[in-house]
Formats: C-alpha cells, structure tokens, sequence
C-alpha cells in the first residue's frame, strides 16, 4: 500500500528540504503538485493537527461521526479519519490502513484533486460526475453530514500550505 | 429605563392598557408578580398579555398558573424595544414624506402591519417611510422598489420568527422546565436578550454586503455573457436553468423514522445542497423536501445534479428535473410556463434519477462528462405538447 521504505525516507527529506526553503508560492496549476507520498502525509498530517487543536472545527468534524476515508490514486496513500474516543482530542487519523475503524464514507482522486479540493477550488460534487473523485458511502446520511464540513476545512489547510508548503499554492 | 425599574401603578395602567384598580386586584391575587407592591415595565407588560387574554376569555385561574409556570415572562421585551406608540396618520405622514398616501398604504401592506395599528403610524415608521421616499427620489423605479420591499420584509420575517421561535425552544422552555421563579426569569431572559439582539444588526449588515458583493459579481458575469451572444429575453424575464431537486420516499422515511429525524435529513439535505452547488448557482427557495435552484450555467448545474445524486446510493434517494428556459424573475423569485415545466419534470423522475428536457440538452451540447439517454417524448400535466425527455448520468470512464 505505502511507499517503499527507502522512498518514504528519500521523500520525507524532500519535504524537510522543502519546509526549510523559503515559501515561494507556485506560479501554475502543474507546478502546484505533492512531491512524494510522503509529502501528502506530512501535509495532511499537518491540517488534521490543526484541526484538531481548532476547537470550532474539531468539534464539527468529531460531532458529524463520519469516519472517512480518503484514498490518494497515484501517491498511493490512504487517510483514515475518525472521531475520537480519547477526550483530550476531537479526531483521530491513520495513514496506509491502520485504523482499527471502518470508514462510513470513501473519497477516491489523485493528489493533485486532493491540493484543489482543500483549497476550495475542486467542487467535490461536479467532479465526482466528472469521475475524477471517486465516491461510495454505506449511508446517505454520512454524505449529508461530511460534505458541508468539507469547505471548512480549506482556509487552515490553505495556511499549512502557505507556511510550510507554498509549491501547492495555487496561483 | 431598565424592564425592573419601579413605574407608578398609574403608568403601569397606562402602559397596560388595563385600569389601576384591576391592576391592584390582579397583584394581589398574584396573578401579575408584583414584589412589595412595586410596579415595573415588566409587570405591566405582563398585565397587558393577560388582558389580551382575558379578552380572548382564557379564565383568570389558567392565566395565574400560566405566569406562575413564567410563560407570560415576556416583560424583557419592553427593554429591548421600548415603547412604540402610534404617533401619525397617512396624510400627515405624506405631507412630511413627500409619499403619497396611496403609496404609503401599499408600502404598509407590504410591510405587514399589525392588524390593531391600520393606518396609524409610529416614529419608526415615519423614519422608514423617509428612507423609503430618498431611495425613490433618487431614481430607483417604484415597479422594481416595491418587489424589494416585499422581499426585504418577507425575508426578515422569517428571520423574526425564526429568532422568536429558537428562544422560546431554547432559552424560555428550559428555564419553565426548570422550575425557575417567573420573576428571575424575565431578568435573565431580559439580560441575554439585551445582549443578544443588538448584535444581529451588524451581522445583518455583514452578511448583506457579502451576497450584495457575491450577486454583483454574478450579475457581471452574465452581463458579459449577453455580450457574447447569448440571447437576452425581454424586460424582467431571464434566461436561466431552472432544478428542482426532492427527496423521494421522504413520506415513508418520515413514517419509520419519525418526525424529528426526517426533519434533521431535510436540513441536512438543504445545507449539503447548498455547499455543493456550483458557485454560480442559487437556491431560489426550499419547500418541505424540495429545493429549487437556477443558474445561468446549464453544463455545471447539469453536472453538479449528476454528482450530486451519485452521493445517495441507497434510500432516501434524490432525484432531479432540469429545464432550461425564460423566467419573469419577481419578489426574489422566479415564475412562468417554464419553471413549471421544470417542476413537472421532476416529478416523473425516479429516485436518483436526473431527468432533463430537450432544452437542456441543446444547451449542454456535447459534454466529455455526461451521456443524455433520450426515453422518449413524455406527456406532461398542463402542458398542450409532449416533451422529449432525457436520462442525464455520467460516461463511463
């Protein structure tokens, strides 16, 4: 499922490199792309850490009890979030399949789909018809609870992006 | 002056309506709570509701238990509003606005005025009728001013309502349910009431500039379309693509699961409507399960109803009428035989399914995204000819 072991590595060193490097935001749609799996984690990682400090959002996400699923199609990383039992925490998260829940809700696109929808500029439904996402949920009610949160979720992801990733800036 | 000010009985009477020796009776029976004989704003509020229902002949015991039980606490509105006595006339009001008396009574119509207040006016009114008299005086026509005060004054009605209704669920019966004294209850009321409505100005003004900004943009944006070609209709008729989108089985779902939980699916279904559609399209109104939505885009609308009923994959499913075509666009909202026909498509659409007329199609044109499977000409309830009607759904990939 994962990157192998030495490539996660490599690329968990380019997103330091990166994270280092002075924000310089891209100029174009093809320039704004992950660099490795490992970045999407460490992005992702990143948004759902704010979020769940964030106790607006945290608790919306934890009180919607949608766990999710989100499958990245090329970088081949898969994203598990759920609420959380532990009372210090609003959500909890897994990456490659180890979360010991079942997703309610599974989102399928690549990784370049995933940088647009969570800058709020991907319309999560159009593309879906278009068959670039992916969609399947075991009940029409976790839909109607998950996608007005989506939105939500675009200006802390957008401000990860502009501290420590600004290459996935969209122009 | 704050609602537990002390006020003469002679005030209380007169701010009540009701004569100051009913008013003595009325305390010491406890039916109105009056603490050492002192009169407040409060209270005499309170004595006019009671003489309100008196008047309606609810019996003096129920009325006593009811103020016990703090249904009646209602006084923190004196506060909040103060006093509204009528003060003019059409004619004289006329006379100072420039309005005519005619115009002044079909604004008031249009305003909702309170049946007990026909053709008296207040201070506030007279100041609304002023800034009324300067949008006209600066050129706005009287045709299209008239529809916007009619939406301005259905829309914050609504919202009245809405407010009334949510504090009465949330804030007045939790504190009946807990048994807390009437008195103390019409202060805390009055204090969160006080806190609380003057904040809903700024956020009205707020959230007006930001859809004023947002329908601009819109409005621009179509203006350039006219100028691309696109054909325009006449005078107050847009052309548009018009959804609706229901809920099938919703009578069923309601039955089994009950009343609340299909109430929360609704708003759950209207709110992920909303945060769905394409930016470019609006919702136009909700009626029970239905939402009706237009947009001067036939393909993202058309593509956004395709994605959007691949969301439910099991019951309670949507289903989806399209129709593109002109609409009278009046009082915010948006009339004619082919708004109608989009209604009446939707109706002979199955759960999940995207139906969509001829119309559509030949707007849409050809889309890399979305096969139109044609079932056929269709009679339609009130419509003289069969329509051809169309399957929308995704290719294949």
């Amino acid at each position: 499922m994962g990157a192998s072991g030495v490539t996660e590595r490599a690329a968990a060193g380019t997103a330091a490199a990166a994270a280092r490097a002075p924000a310089k935001p891209a100029t174009g749609g093809e320039k704004s792309r992950f660099r490795s799996a490992a970045e999407l984690r460490d992005v992702l990682g990143s948004l759902l850490r704010e979020v769940d400090a964030d106790p607006d959002l945290g608790s919306r996400l934890r009180s919607a009890e949608v766990p999710h699923r989100i499958r990245c199609t090329d970088l081949d990383v898969v994203l598990d979030v759920g609420p959380s039992e532990d009372p210090d925490h609003y959500i909890s998260w897994a990456f490659d399949g180890n979360a010991d829940w079942e997703p309610a809700l599974t989102l399928e696109m690549d990784s370049a789909a995933i940088n647009r929808y969570l800058q709020g500029r991907l319309n999560l439904v159009i593309a879906i018809a278009r068959r670039q996402v992916g969609f399947s949920a075991t009940d029409p009610r976790a839909a109607l609870a998950f996608l007005p949160l989506g939105g939500s979720l675009c200006s802390a992801y957008r401000q990860v992006v502009k501290e420590r990733f600004a290459h996935l800036t969209l122009a | 002056m704050p609602p537990d000010q002390p006020i003469s009985l002679n005030e209380a009477s007169r701010r009540s309506g009701v004569p100051a020796t009913t008013l003595k009776r009325w305390a010491e029976e406890k039916i109105i709570p009056v603490r050492r004989g002192r009169w407040t704003a409060t209270a005499a509020a309170q004595a006019r509701v009671v003489a309100r229902m008196r008047e309606r002949g609810y019996p003096l015991d129920r009325l006593k238990e009811a103020g016990k039980e703090g249904k009646l606490a209602f006084g923190y509105t004196e506060e909040v509003f103060g006093r509204d006595d009528a003060t003019v006339g059409y004619e004289d009001a006329a006379a100072e606005t420039g309005l005519e008396p005619e115009l002044i009574e079909r604004l008031m119509v249009l305003l909702g005025t309170p049946a007990h207040r026909e053709r008296q006016l207040t201070r506030d009114d007279l100041d609304a009728l002023h800034h009324f008299s300067r949008v006209l005086a600066s050129g706005f026509p009287l045709v299209a001013f008239l529809q916007l005060v009619r939406v301005y004054a259905q829309s914050l009605r609504r919202v009245a309502d809405a407010e009334v209704r949510l504090f009465h669920l949330y804030v007045h019966e939790p504190l009946i349910r807990d048994g807390v004294p009437e008195l103390e209850m019409a202060e805390e009321m009055g204090e969160l009431a006080g806190d609380m409505l003057p904040i809903a100005t700024p956020i009205f003004e707020y959230l007006h500039r930001r859809y004023l900004r947002f329908f601009i943009e819109q409005d621009v944006v179509g203006h350039m379309e006219s100028e691309f070609g696109i054909e325009s209709g006449e005078l107050g008729r847009i052309n548009v693509t018009v959804c609706f989108i229901d809920l099938t089985g919703f009578t069923r779902y309601t039955e089994e699961e009950g009343d609340e939980e299909a109430l929360d699916l609704i708003e759950r279904f209207v709110e992920t409507v909303e945060s769905t559609l394409p930016r470019e399209a609006t919702i136009v109104k909700t009626i029970g399960d239905e939402v009706m939505v237009v947009s001067p885009d036939p393909a993202s609308l058309t593509e956004w109803a395709v994605g959007f009923l691949g969301l439910f994959q099991e019951r309670p499913q949507p289903r989806v009428g399209l129709h593109c075509g002109y609409a009278v666009y009046r009082d915010g909202d948006y009339f004619g035989t082919d708004v109608n026909l989009a209604h009446r498509v939707v109706t002979r659409a199955l759960g999940g399914e995207v139906l969509a007329t001829d119309s559509v199609i030949r707007q849409f044109g050809e889309s890399e995204f979305i096969e139109a499977e044609p079932i056929g000409e269709v009679e339609l309830k009130g419509f003289p000819r069969a329509i051809p009607l169309f399957v929308l759904r995704s290719r294949r990939a």
